[in-house]
């Protein structure tokens, strides 16, 4: 044998090894992917195992989520208005969005809390921040997935640090992003130092109603706090907010308040501020704030305006808030299920500290300072300090955690998953997300019982995921296995709006106990309309009230005369179906506002004002029945002078309007 | 002896009280139930029929009846639900009674009452489901022809599988005439003797 067939004996069993080794990869790889199929995939008629709610961002709003097949089960309106359904548009709807700076049509949504019992997700409610003009919602989750209650936060700004729960759901958090003049007044900006502050707020829930309070405010320095979340088991009766911008800049904040290594966390004993309250040490202010709220049996929300607030200085309570040194521009803060340990995801620095809420109290009743920061202790980080999560990543961002006692961090800038151990900070694994995340969610995640199983990593950048769609892309996520000892890459799915945080639950928990229709029987909207035949017209003046049903396939009245141009017509209308997914839509040609979408047993109502004399049709914009294109009228519209027959027609009847 | 006299077993007697106590039991529960199903209702609906009244989701069913023109079920519409309870405690009542004065004349006048009863009331049921069947209004958006739901059994119609059958409460009907029935053969030498 010569050199050369040696040489190509040895080339030719390298690539039959290479050959072999592709296949075999390649086969792998196939059996991965289908592997992975089969963890998301829900057969046709079945349902997913978690009901997630995402944050909507920008849109306003809260999608909900089924898990593990991404699939889009509802948007549900909160701090935007929604045409789908009139939500916002509607008399019945439109107090919901009411502020102390009037109607406001649009927020940005940020963190949705579910309410805890133990410290465990309950499945009664689900609680959202608006950040822009500051609020926090409460949704029904229990029943009709639908927003119930609205409530500013007076004395605040950029309400970001919001909306986080305490154990047993005694409160919800907000606080100041936005660091602005404290009660606001008209002074220049460049003298911020000082005259900037924040407060954190404290929400309390009714714990029968869910209904919210702003039970009490702490008047903070002037620094942007980022994040919250509140301490369980040993640490309950504490929350913890983090801060950037301790160099209280108020230009170019991207180099301004980055130049501190370490900020603060705020640490808030809030069970010493409930006992500050009783002793009377707070101030009370009169910052107004709207509070608004849905009856349920009227079929309507309220608004009102409240006027008192109670605010507290930490040097008039002592012991209610301490500063814990943290590295650098922390964003997101978290505790550890057992609650032993708090974590300050230090955006700006590849370490995090892992502090330990036992050494914090040694610390504080030890008195080990390194001075204040307006009159608020700063604790000693190294006697705060219990471990490293070293070299975790470029720009961690947020921690969930699993039922196995891992960690889970997001990090924006290396665009990964990383998996520690929360009790060493030992760095076990990796996985690239795609791209560029920002919170992470594993159901359960930031409460004391992780059901773990899932972690869904909620990207800023989509990219190339999907096919195009123009410049505007959807955000995008990614559900990741966490069952095993490494985490596996199940599925890519775009999301609506900007999905900040989420929660989940197992759907065994509220899924059985969704409501079908509203009873009719208990409807008591003051202007609903229980049978056809008490259907009326009422003319006040200019006010024209049409007392109105829908069922398949008719409304009554589908005739109305006597209109006039100048005239408010309300159509009041009422679902008569008690039957499961019947909704009838309501649309009138030329009004401004969006379709009614009215569920079984529901009144909405669509405020018209026609302009010009005519006919004009309406309709049901909901395809409800084999008959759905009959389902439609006309009202005609007469000139100001004029002096049309009030009458009206429909459901094989007659009938005059009624005058007041 | 006296024909008039002539007295029943004391077997008899009891399997008569038993008789009529159960057919008081047919007041709390449905004498009969239709299911229907359908693509968009693979829950399906039901209808319950008792000896006073409907349950089940009569509502949906009514509004689904009204595009074949069907007339709409509502329980005024039927005397039945107010006769077939006097019916039924006059059963119960004359059963006590014939067990009391426990004579055969009486005893035989009581079974004949519950077997025109349990007659009358399945001719009537078969007569409503006929008349529902052929009276729709002439100008439904769909029309079709005339249509018997089933009594016991299961037919398509439209888009819906109907099925029908007894329920609990006839099933204790006919427990409580099995039972006068024992009582009859318990009763017999007793009937033989009268002649």
């Amino acid at each position: 044998m010569n050199k050369g067939k040696v040489k190509l004996a040895v080339l030719m069993a390298v690539v039959a090894v290479l050959a072999f080794v592709a296949f075999g990869a390649k086969k792998v790889a196939t059996k991965l992917a289908k592997d992975a199929a089969q963890k998301v995939y829900v057969p046709p008629g079945e349902y997913d195992e978690f009901y997630a709610f995402l944050s909507g961002g920008f849109n306003g709003q809260v999608s909900v989520v089924g898990l593990p097949s991404g699939r889009i089960l509802k948007n549900i309106g909160v701090f935007s208005v929604n045409p789908r359904n009139g939500y916002g548009y509607t008399p019945e709807t439109k107090p919901l969005l009411m502020t102390s700076h009037g109607f406001i049509p649009w927020d940005d949504t940020h963190h949705p809390e579910l309410s805890q019992t133990n410290g465990v997700p309950d499945g009664r409610w689900l609680f959202i921040n608006a950040n822009n003009t500051p609020r926090i919602a409460r949704l029904n989750v229990e029943k009709y997935m639908e927003t119930e209650e609205t409530i500013e936060i007076p004395n605040s700004a950029g309400n970001h640090p919001s909306s986080f729960i305490t154990e047993n759901s005694e409160y919800i958090t907000a606080g100041t992003r936005f660091s602005v003049p404290i009660p606001q007044k008209d002074i220049p900006i460049d003298q911020y130092k000082g005259n900037f502050k924040g407060t954190l707020s404290f929400i309390s829930i009714d714990p029968k109603t869910g209904m919210m309070d702003v039970a009490f405010q702490i008047l903070v320095p002037g620094y942007d706090y980022d994040l919250a979340h509140c301490g369980k088991g040993p640490s309950h009766g504490w929350c913890f907010f983090t801060s950037y911008n301790t160099e209280q800049a108020h230009t170019l904040l991207e180099i301004n308040a980055s130049q501190h290594d370490k900020d603060f966390i705020a640490a808030v004993n809030w069970k010493r501020a409930e006992e500050c309250i009783k002793e009377g040490k707070y101030e009370t202010w009169h910052t107004p704030y709207a509070h608004n709220w849905y009856d349920e049996k009227k079929h309507m929300a309220f608004s009102e305006i409240k006027k008192e607030e109670k605010v507290i200085k930490p040097d008039q309570c002592p012991g209610v808030v301490y500063f814990i040194p943290t590295p650098k521009s922390p964003h997101g803060v978290d505790v550890s299920p057992d609650g032993k340990y708090i974590l300050g995801d230090g955006k700006l620095s590849a370490t995090m500290a892992v502090f330990s809420f036992d050494k914090m109290i040694k610390a504080i009743k030890e008195k080990k300072f390194a001075g204040d920061a307006y009159g608020i202790p700063i604790l000693d980080f190294d006697s705060v300090l219990d471990h490293y999560v070293k070299n975790v990543c470029l720009g961690p961002l947020h921690t969930e955690s699993d039922n196995k006692g891992y960690a889970y961090t997001s990090c924006f800038i290396s665009s990964e998953v990383v998996k520690w151990k929360w009790s060493t900070g030992e760095i076990v694994d990796r996985i690239p997300v795609y791209y560029s995340i920002g919170h992470l969610m594993i159901p359960g995640g930031d409460s004391a019982k992780p059901w773990g199983k899932y972690l869904l990593a909620m990207n800023k950048i989509t990219k190339d995921r999907y096919l195009p769609t123009g410049p505007e892309l959807n955000q995008s996520a990614q559900l990741i296995d966490i069952s095993g000892d490494k985490m596996q890459l199940l599925l890519d799915f775009p999301t609506l709006g900007e999905p900040h945080y989420a929660q989940a639950l197992p759907a065994s928990m509220i899924k059985d106990k969704q409501a079908k229709i509203y009873n009719l029987k208990e409807n008591e909207h003051p202007y609903a309309t229980k049978s056809e035949k008490d259907v009326k017209i009422v003319r006040k003046g200019n006010e024209v009230h049409v007392y109105m049903t829908a069922i398949r396939s008719h409304f009554v009245p589908d005739n109305i005369e006597g209109v006039k141009v100048g005239d408010t017509v309300y159509f009041h209308v009422t679902n008569l179906e008690q039957d499961w997914d019947i909704p009838h839509g309501f649309a009138v040609y030329g009004a401004d506002m969006p379709n009614l979408l009215i569920m079984p047993g529901q009144t909405l109502t669509l405020v018209w004002k026609p302009e010009k004399p005519g006919v004009y049709p309406f309709y049901c914009t909901d395809f409800c029945s084999a008959l759905h294109q009959e389902m439609q009228g006309y009202v005609r519209v007469s000139p100001a002078d004029a002096n049309p027959p009030m009458i009206w027609r429909g459901g094989g009847e007659e009938g005059k309007w009624t005058v007041e | 002896m006296n024909k008039q006299a002539e007295k029943l077993p004391i077997t008899a007697r009891i399997l008569v009280a038993v008789s009529a106590l159960i057919a008081i039991a047919a007041f709390f529960f449905p004498l009969w139930m239709y299911h229907l199903e359908a693509p968009q209702y693979p829950e399906g609906l039901n209808m319950y029929i008792w000896l006073y009244k409907l349950t089940g989701q009569v509502y949906i069913i009514n509004d689904l009846n009204h595009y074949v023109g069907f007339m709409q079920i509502k329980p005024e519409m039927y005397w039945e639900f107010k006769v077939l309870p006097v019916m039924t405690a006059i059963l119960a009542l004359w059963g006590f009674w014939v067990a009391i004065v426990g004579t055969v004349r009486s005893f035989l006048w009581w079974l004949g009452y519950y077997v025109v009863f349990a007659i009358f009331g399945l001719v009537d049921f078969y007569y409503r489901l006929w008349q529902f069947g052929h009276t729709v209004d002439p100008h439904a958006p769909i029309r079709i022809e005339g249509y018997v739901p089933p009594m016991w059994g299961t037919r398509h119609f439209m888009n819906f599988v109907i099925s029908s059958q007894p329920a609990t409460g006839f099933w204790v009907l006919l427990a409580g005439f099995f039972v006068a029935v024992l009582a009859l053969i318990a009763a017999w030498p007793a009937i033989k003797r009268r002649g």
